[in-house]
């Protein structure tokens, strides 16, 4: 079935593919600050959602402690897609590189206690264990620290127009941010720590939530010439009924 | 004959022309199974996670070949051969191209689109919808390539008179299958290539001041164009006057639609690609597509073609004329053909499983040696295939159509035969490959006499329809065994099993070790069962080449238009 959805999609993908819009300019003109206020406030309030974390341009590598891997071939985060549910639940699919190679590991996390399962790393075998440690999923909401307290202290905001996101109307805000408090964002895998980074946010442009974020990273120094790091984070199912459980684990390991 | 110059004074050169896309389309049709994961990786995506999605690639591929072949025959009937060959030439290219052009942010971002304003979903990820377009290429590539395929073989009817044809469909015929057999290992040898070498070529260029991209998976789809372009214009030049279409017939879109649907269902409700199931590892794999729909998807199916059945008994102008199967000919053929197509899928899965089954151990390493010793063993059957449709063809002129069927199944029956009775756990992959090589001639012989007792017993305006016909009913059959011998095949396995561990030791060492070799024993007795099926199966469709009519063509009475 899912051949015949699929080829039913891209058929009449081809008949949508022409209604797209044009980039056009707000009317009338919000303020970028209300705008920014609002979407923050929906996302604070929010007691599910789902999101997703993207990462392309110069690889963010993930420092594992105690793995001996031949060099060039270090593990890195290419994305992650997950559910948030109020107050500390949270569950995310993680897809990581290794050298050339895709895996993908699936984590659960009800307040401080967390499961894990991968296909290299457990046989895909659920197990309980501390293997974010210090990790709460209340601090992607948390105030301060939390992505709603990190877009609000985004500095030289401007409306940059209204967009076109695949369907999706929204407003782009652009500012800075300062890398140390991007920490929720990036999952703690920036790489920079100090300075200003670019920073754009897209507001739904009907029901006001945050819908896009986009960070740019530069690269580290010794690879300035690379393209920067970019990370976008999508935001969608506002407040849809989610019930996130334990998972059957095999015990604990760590 | 309506046929000018050019295929009047070099019918073969005119059929060689045509061949050379025919081969690229069944070359392309196994090209991505040995790159699959090589795909999946590139684009950045899990392989283990993918790879079932990946895998539409390919069956969407044979599902799409399939379908084209069963309707463009006729639109050749009806519109010439020359305008719909260049078309499905044509949409072949703009296919391999779409392939290449899965990032292109326009078609990405129209899939978005559709998401969220139709389905109301958020969208898949970039690199999700970056494999949907892949397979959407390829099966737009499909549609092309299994359209030509018809299309050739009927014009090898239009350009050869009846006494010589046999030996110009024993090599359209040798192409296609040379084509799907030499893809795997064209595949995996040019990617292997491109990785080693990959950066000389771009340096290669470099120094003569031009800048391309490392070759890459996409670059095996690139380079079908400029071949497929210069088919074209070969193709533009040598059909010129072949044919004249019968235009004040109508195409029968009603019959097209019920036949495209039984065809869809029956493939996608049996579960099973005959493509992928050659390199199977055990029996649950052979059936690894079957969804839980598969049961109302066969309804479907079934009730489909009642309806096409229904729609061409009434039609003016039918997809398939049914009185088309009163000749003795064109029946016997087609059942024939059904069941070359059900005993080579038999012979496709036999090697590669017991090949897996004597694995022993499933380190990568060993993965690969069984992947390589299989790969061998199976073109031990579908090269000597591919090659005995030649003789075939030339037996067939000299001795008409009957004698040289009737040979080619005896053999390939002696072929199973001898493999059903001699296989065991430790039988040498030499003895192994040379019975597969007897099947493989004896099923080749089969291909250009069958093909040309239909194409001579049809009036000149149903050649087209008769080439589909003659190449869809072996991919039925090739699915048909696949699904049923599945069944059968995990039945049997779990019986065998259970009755040799029913006096297994007590202790868990010996009890592992046992279940070990009660599996292999099992896996031996089973796949030596579904041999002696083959061998029944080739007794079966003997009888009914001995149903066609025997003598030469050149004496046969052929009702033409």
């Amino acid at each position: 079935m899912r051949a015949i959805r699929l080829l039913l999609v891209l058929a009449l993908t081809l008949a949508v593919a022409a209604c797209g819009g044009a980039d056009s300019a707000p009317q009338p003109t919000p303020d970028p600050q209300a705008l920014l206020a609002e979407g923050i406030t929906q996302l604070q309030d929010a007691t599910s959602f789902k999101y997703e974390v993207d990462v392309s341009g110069y690889r963010v590598n993930v420092p594992i402690e105690g793995l001996d891997l031949p060099e060039g071939t270090g593990v890195s985060f290419k994305y992650a897609s997950g559910t948030f549910q109020v107050p500390d639940r949270l569950s995310a699919r993680v897809q990581f590189r290794l050298g050339v190679l895709s895996t993908t590991a699936e984590l659960v996390a009800l307040g401080d206690t967390q499961y894990f399962r991968g296909e290299l790393l457990t046989g895909n075998r659920w197990l309980q264990g501390d293997f974010l440690p210090g990790f709460l999923p209340s601090s992607l909401v948390a105030q301060p620290g939390g992505v709603p307290h990190t877009l609000s202290t985004i500095r030289d905001l401007a409306l940059v127009g209204r967009r076109d996101l695949d369907g999706l109307s929204a407003y782009q805000l652009r500012g800075r941010v300062e890398a140390g408090r991007v920490f929720s964002l990036t999952l703690g895998l920036s790489r920079a720590t100090a300075g200003l980074l670019d920073i754009d946010v897209f507001i739904h442009t009907q029901n006001k939530r945050v819908v896009r974020i986009s960070l740019v990273e530069p690269p580290p120094d010794w690879a300035a010439d690379s393209e920067p790091t970019i990370w976008q984070i999508n935001i969608s199912e506002y407040n849809a009924p989610v019930t996130i459980t334990a998972p059957d684990a095999d015990g604990g390991t760590s | 004959m309506t046929a000018r110059p050019a295929a009047q004074r070099a019918p073969w050169l005119v059929l060689a022309i045509v061949s050379l896309p025919v081969f690229i389309g069944a070359l392309d049709l196994t090209i991505i199974s040995a790159v699959l994961p090589e795909v999946i990786v590139s684009l950045d995506l899990p392989v283990k996670e993918y790879l079932d999605q990946a895998s539409w690639a390919v069956s969407g591929y044979l599902l799409a070949y399939a379908i084209s072949m069963t309707f463009a025959g006729r639109l050749s009937d009806l519109f010439g051969r020359r305008a719909v060959y260049i078309t499905c030439l044509l949409i072949f290219m703009a296919g391999s191209y779409l392939v290449t052009t899965y990032d292109s942010s326009t078609l990405n971002s129209a899939i978005a689109r559709f998401y969220r304003q139709v389905l109301d979903e958020p969208p898949p990820r970039l690199e999700e919808r970056y494999l949907y377009l892949v397979i959407f290429g390829r099966v737009v590539q499909a549609f092309g390539a299994g359209a030509m395929v018809p299309v050739t073989i009927a014009l090898a009817g239009d350009l050869f008179p009846p006494e010589r044809r046999a030996r110009p469909l024993g090599v359209v015929g040798a192409v296609d299958t040379l084509g799907w057999v030499l893809g795997h290992l064209y595949g995996g040898v040019m990617v292997r290539l491109f990785g080693q070498h990959g950066d000389a070529v771009v340096d290669a260029f470099a120094g003569l001041g031009l800048s391309v991209a490392k070759p890459s998976w996409e670059t095996l789809f690139l380079l079908n164009i400029p071949v497929s372009a210069l088919a074209l214009i070969g193709a533009w030049w040598a059909l010129r006057g072949i044919h004249r279409p019968r235009r004040a017939e109508r195409f029968d879109v009603l019959g097209t639609l019920f036949l495209t649907l039984a065809l869809i269902g029956l493939n996608l409700g049996l579960g099973t690609n005959p493509e992928t199931a050659s390199t199977a590892e055990s029996f649950e794999d052979l059936g690894r597509t079957a969804s839980h729909y598969g049961p109302a998807l066969l309804v479907g199916a079934a009730l489909a073609f009642l309806l096409f059945l229904l729609v061409e008994a009434r039609a003016s102008h039918p997809l398939i004329r049914l009185g088309m199967f009163r000749s003795r000919n064109v029946s016997a053929s087609s059942l024939t053909n059904f069941l070359v197509g059900f005993c080579l899928a038999i012979g496709l899965v036999s090697a590669p499983l017991l090949v897996n089954f004597r694995m022993d151990s499933p380190t990568s390493k060993d993965v690969q040696h069984a992947a390589y010793t299989a790969g061998l063993l199976l073109s031990g059957l579908t090269v000597p295939m591919a090659l005995a449709a030649i003789p075939g063809g030339w037996l067939s002129e000299r001795f008409g159509y009957r004698l040289p069927t009737a040979s080619g199944l005896l053999v390939a029956g002696i072929g199973f035969a001898l493999t059903s009775a001699t296989w065991e756990s430790d039988t040498s992959y030499w003895l192994m490959g040379a019975q597969m090589a007897i099947v493989g001639v004896g099923l080749g012989l089969t291909i250009s006499p069958v093909g040309t007792a239909v194409l001579n017993d049809v009036t000149e305006s149903e050649r087209g329809i008769a080439a589909a016909l003659i190449l869809v009913l072996r991919l039925v059959g090739m699915t048909v065994a696949i699904s049923s011998l599945t069944i059968y095949a995990l039945d049997r396995f779990d019986v065998l099993v259970a009755e040799r561990m029913a006096s297994a030791a007590a202790s868990l060492e010996e009890t592992v070790l046992a279940s070990q070799t009660a599996s292999l024993e099992a896996a031996v007795d089973v796949i030596s069962e579904l041999q002696f099926i083959g061998a029944a199966a080739t007794l079966i469709a003997l009888v009914a080449a001995l149903l066609m009519r025997g003598g030469r063509a050149a004496r046969e009475r052929v009702p033409l238009a």
